[in-house]
């Protein structure tokens, strides 16, 4: 994941191949379950499985015979990306639970957190924590209610 | 505009949250109802709503905030109907027979007994239509096409094992005939179908006769007597065959909503189904007003129970 | 009749036609908000109205709304509505090299010019635009769809193979719920939340926006490249783009406006075959999709011709031709008009005061879209990432919630983004599924549909081969396949030398 992948030439497209392997696992499993569809049901899984299968054997084969140049990896934090994937899920986890606007400030601060790469000064954090007050504030009562949207309710409101 | 809606928002966030503690769990609560509707906007069930807003309104001074849950044909909200709070505050509108046929593939995610129903309000009867040029001028002359070529005829409907799809299986059952059903997402897709001469015929209700007066032709409907948009058009009775049903839509509410709550519902559907204009509206429509409320439901659930499952052995939903 | 259309002028009127162009693009900027939401959501404010006024202003809406798809699509690689999904390919490269300010001045042209071409064929040419469109059956559907899908070949960015496996996932989502002909549940590994399929906008969002935020947080640099203060709205770089595509644009808005006619197809779908052929026809193709500037006057363009061309059924027919031509029809019968194939004839006057309050929209368009998307450009530029990232990772929830208040889709949103950043980081590019995604539904009912009916008329191959719509996008769809090979036999040689 680091930003040294970019450099070797000549390695091979692990991740492309892996791709391949799972499109090859789905194709195969949507085939066994189209065994169980009505024949107007079935035609089309079967037919997008069957080119999804053909098409990732030919891209599996390629990679593994011709030595392929790796797509381009990006660089920066895995560690921070990782983290904002733990963070969204976290947050959508908790709405059911805390309502939508007690998660939605917990995760926005963490967000924050995540993406914030110098510290903060005390004045940076107190105009950003007020700004990610008015944020998520400002999208709840215009959502609520201009929109009528009915969010979940929780701990907040 | 957007303002507007705004301001008015805030206010009412301040006397909601006043009323919110006052009210009991005992009324309806003192704030707009959340009416979710499991269909595209713009059908029957949300043109319904939306002319059912204003006299609601009239009734109890608070209107409606409606949201579409759409998907499976109504299923994906149905699935999830039990899972809405309790207060009073959301109902969902439901259809029949969807709630009795999708069940019975032990897929749709909910039951038949898992929708409490509140109040049944009106029936769009089951009616079978041809373009207005076609070659077929009558029920007989249908019949008798769909008996020199069977399976020839295409007919067009919203959905598989649907309103329109049972109407085609009972009535091709009941006629000794044999038709193509070609299902299609959505009115407009199969009315577009039928204009544009890509199917021979279509099953529907009688709102797509009314709307589409003039380009279309209704060879029959499936009521008991003829219905006032369509004073020349026979019922399928009158020509022999014993087909009286449509589908019909009325409110539910998730389990656990207390009863008052449910009886104080049903009660303003009534009023709101009794307004003179309304009831005109849904007549000029094409819609046939119900009323089957708290006292009736019980026995008008289990009747039907039992009907459809006599259809869904005809559709070989049930083996 | 024109005192019909001098009434779209008066004080009232107009000022809808502000507020709407305005409430609409500002919600049709929010992903997730798309252009139906916000048309149902603010239908219930016109019924006070007189019918016509509420026409306009729910026609201001709609326009506004499909307008301002674009910002997100520019701005954060986020379609604000399906219609701008292809707005995407090549504004947010635009807007990652510095020039957001071009692109979105190039999107408000185009949609307005766009725009104007829709609800000039609407007062023009709508009863024979909709015989057409009727004569469009299943098969011509499933044809149009797979046309759509041969751009799979030109977003695949390096491997046809990894675009085609692409456009193969998008299509098995499409394929999740329960099948309109045959009934059967498919693949919702027993989930309710699956019963009516994966919501599209919902993996839009999570396709597109999801891996955009998850690569912001991972280095300190800026989301884009911020241009030197002062370059105003580059009104004239963007009118001689203009100038030099005046075909494009007119090809385009065609498209747009026939597509948005279909009553199964909508702006989606009209934006992405525009945006094809804007790239088979353009003598540097291979400049698509890295931020060339005819492709967003292609897609722009098209997406807002779909609402005058959705309203040609719309009035014609009583057929809705897009999503938010149903709401309009539905308010109009709350109204107490009688829709369906009389209107134009009984209500001619509304009509025509809808007509040109349409046209009066789309003009207004110009100067309020260009105050609000430098509006949106500035805000979107000030943030600093602290604040953008959060922001933005709220806004997917936020408006994928919305869609139908639902937290599975919000579920859905997050899983297909993660997905897709990782297929991503493979080689597999979003376009490709979401285009599959897209087109997968009209794709199979029109392939079931025609076998259907067909089979019912014993001839399958006439079906399929047999009618002349079909045969014309056939040879469209050929000759869109084998162009790039005739292309490079033909003209590379003479180039080189």
């Amino acid at each position: 994941m680091s930003a040294t992948g970019e450099t070797t030439a000549a390695r091979r497209d692990w991740p492309g191949l892996a791709g391949a392997g799972a499109a090859i696992l789905l194709g195969g499993w949507m085939l066994h379950e189209a065994s169980s569809f009505s024949d107007f049901a079935a035609v089309f899984p079967r037919t997008i499985a069957t080119v999804m299968i053909a098409a990732s054997l030919l891209l599996a084969g390629r990679i593994v015979l011709a030595p392929a140049v790796r797509p381009r990896a990006p660089g920066g934090s895995a560690g921070r990306r990782l983290a904002l994937v733990a963070v969204a899920v976290a947050w959508v986890a908790a709405m059911p639970v805390a309502g939508f606007l007690a998660a939605s400030l917990a995760g926005f601060l963490a967000t924050m957190r995540v993406a914030r790469f110098t510290p903060w000064s005390t004045r940076q954090a107190a105009f950003e924590g007020l700004a990610a007050l008015a944020i998520v504030g400002g999208f709840y009562l215009v959502f609520e209610w201009g929109l009528g949207v009915p969010l979940p309710r929780g701990w907040l409101v | 505009m957007m303002t507007h809606r705004l301001g008015r928002a805030v206010a009412a966030l301040f006397a909601f949250t006043l009323a919110g503690t006052a009210a009991s769990a005992q009324t309806l609560p003192a704030r707009d109802l959340t009416y979710i509707i499991p269909f595209n906007p713009g059908g029957e069930s949300d043109v319904t709503a939306r002319l059912q807003e204003p006299v609601y309104r009239r009734l109890t001074g608070h209107g409606f905030v409606i949201q579409y849950k759409t998907g499976g044909g109504g299923a994906a909200a149905w699935a999830q109907l039990n899972g809405l709070p309790t207060d009073g505050g959301t109902m969902m509108g439901f259809n029949t027979p969807h709630i009795f046929l999708q069940p019975m593939s032990g897929k749709a995610g909910y039951r038949t007994a898992d929708i409490n129903p509140v109040y049944i309000f009106q029936l769009t009867p089951h009616a079978l239509i041809v373009a207005a040029d076609s070659p077929i001028k009558s029920i007989e002359e249908y019949v008798a096409a769909a008996k020199a070529k069977p399976g020839a005829i295409t007919v067009a409907g919203t959905g598989t094992h649907s309103a329109n799809h049972v109407a085609q299986q009972s009535f091709d059952q009941a006629a000794g005939i044999r038709t193509t059903y070609v299902p299609f997402t959505g009115t407009g897709a199969t009315v577009t179908a039928l204009l544009g001469k890509q199917v021979a015929a279509l099953w529907n209700f009688t709102t797509v006769g009314v709307e589409q007066k003039g380009k279309v032709r209704v060879l029959a409907v499936a009521m008991e007597q003829r219905h006032p948009q369509f004073p020349d058009v026979p019922t399928f009775r009158e020509k022999g065959v014993d087909m009286v049903d449509g589908a019909m839509r009325g409110v539910a509410v998730p389990a656990g909503t207390p009863d008052p709550v449910r009886r104080q519902l049903s009660e303003t559907f009534r009023q709101i189904n009794a307004d003179p204009a309304f009831r005109q509206k849904m007549i000029d429509g094409g819609y046939v007003p119900l009323d089957v409320g708290q006292d009736k439901l019980p026995a008008f659930m289990a009747e039907h129970t039992r009907r459809y499952a006599e259809i869904g052995k005809l559709l070989g939903l049930v083996k | 009749m024109l005192s019909d259309l001098l009434a779209a002028l008066t004080p009232l009127n107009l000022l809808l036609a502000v507020g709407g162009v305005v409430a609409g693009t500002v919600i049709g900027a929010l992903p997730g908000l798309t252009a139906t939401m916000a048309v149902a959501v603010l239908t219930p404010l016109t019924f006070s109205m007189e019918p016509a006024s509420a026409m306009i202003a729910l026609g201001a809406i709609y326009t506004g709304a499909i307008y301002g798809g674009c910002y997100s699509a520019i701005l954060i690689n986020t379609p604000g509505t399906p219609s701008a999904i292809a707005t995407t390919f090549d504004g947010y490269p635009m807007a990652r090299r510095g020039d957001a300010d071009l692109a979105l001045t190039l999107a408000n042209l185009a949609s307005v010019a766009g725009g104007l071409v829709g609800a000039l064929a609407l007062f023009a040419l709508a009863p024979p635009l909709a015989e057409v469109a009727l004569a469009f059956g299943p098969v011509e559907y499933f044809w149009l769809a797979v046309l759509g899908l041969t751009l799979i070949a030109s977003l695949s960015e390096g491997s046809l193979l990894k675009g085609l496996i692409g456009g193969c996932v998008g299509l098995s989502i499409a394929m999740v719920g329960t099948a309109v002909v045959g009934g059967d549940v498919r693949f919702t590994f027993g989930l309710p939340g699956l019963l009516g399929g994966v919501n599209v906008v919902a993996a839009l969002i999570g396709l597109f926006c999801i891996p955009v935020v998850i690569d912001l947080v991972a280095e300190p640099g800026g989301h884009m490249e911020m241009a030197e203060s002062g370059r105003g709205y580059r009104l004239s770089e963007a009118l001689s783009e203009v100038r030099g595509g005046a075909w494009n644009l007119l090809r385009s808005s065609s498209i747009g406006t026939f597509v948005g006619a279909l009553p199964a197809a909508g702006g989606a779908i009209a934006a992405l075959i525009a945006y094809a052929e804007a790239r088979r026809t353009s003598p540097r193709p291979e400049t698509f999709g890295k931020g060339a500037p005819q492709g967003i006057l292609a897609c722009e363009s098209a997406n807002n011709a779909t609402v005058g061309g959705g309203f040609i059924p719309t009035l014609v027919l009583g057929i809705p031709g897009t999503p938010p031509d149903a709401i309009i029809l539905g308010a109009l019968l709350v109204h107490g008009v009688r829709t369906g194939p009389n209107l134009f004839q009984e209500q001619s006057a509304i009509v025509y005061t809808f007509m040109a309050g349409l046209l009066v929209s789309t003009i207004l368009m110009l100067p309020l879209g260009l105050l609000l998307g430098r509006y949106a450009y500035r805000s979107i530029a000030a943030v600093p990432k602290t604040l953008l990232a959060p922001t933005i990772l709220l806004m997917t929830i936020l408006g994928t919630y919305a869609i139908q208040g639902s937290g599975d889709d919000v579920v859905v949103m997050l899983v297909l983004g993660v997905a897709g950043w990782l297929l991503g980081r493979a080689g597999f590019a979003a376009a490709p599924i979401v285009l599959g995604v897209v087109l997968g539904g009209i794709c199979e009912q029109g392939f079931v549909q025609g076998w259907l009916i067909g089979g019912a008329q014993e001839d399958l191959v006439g079906m399929f081969f047999g009618r002349p719509i079909s045969l014309a996008i056939l040879a469209v769809i050929a000759l869109t396949l084998l162009y790039p090979l005739l292309a490079t036999r033909l003209w590379r040689p003479r180039l080189a030398t």
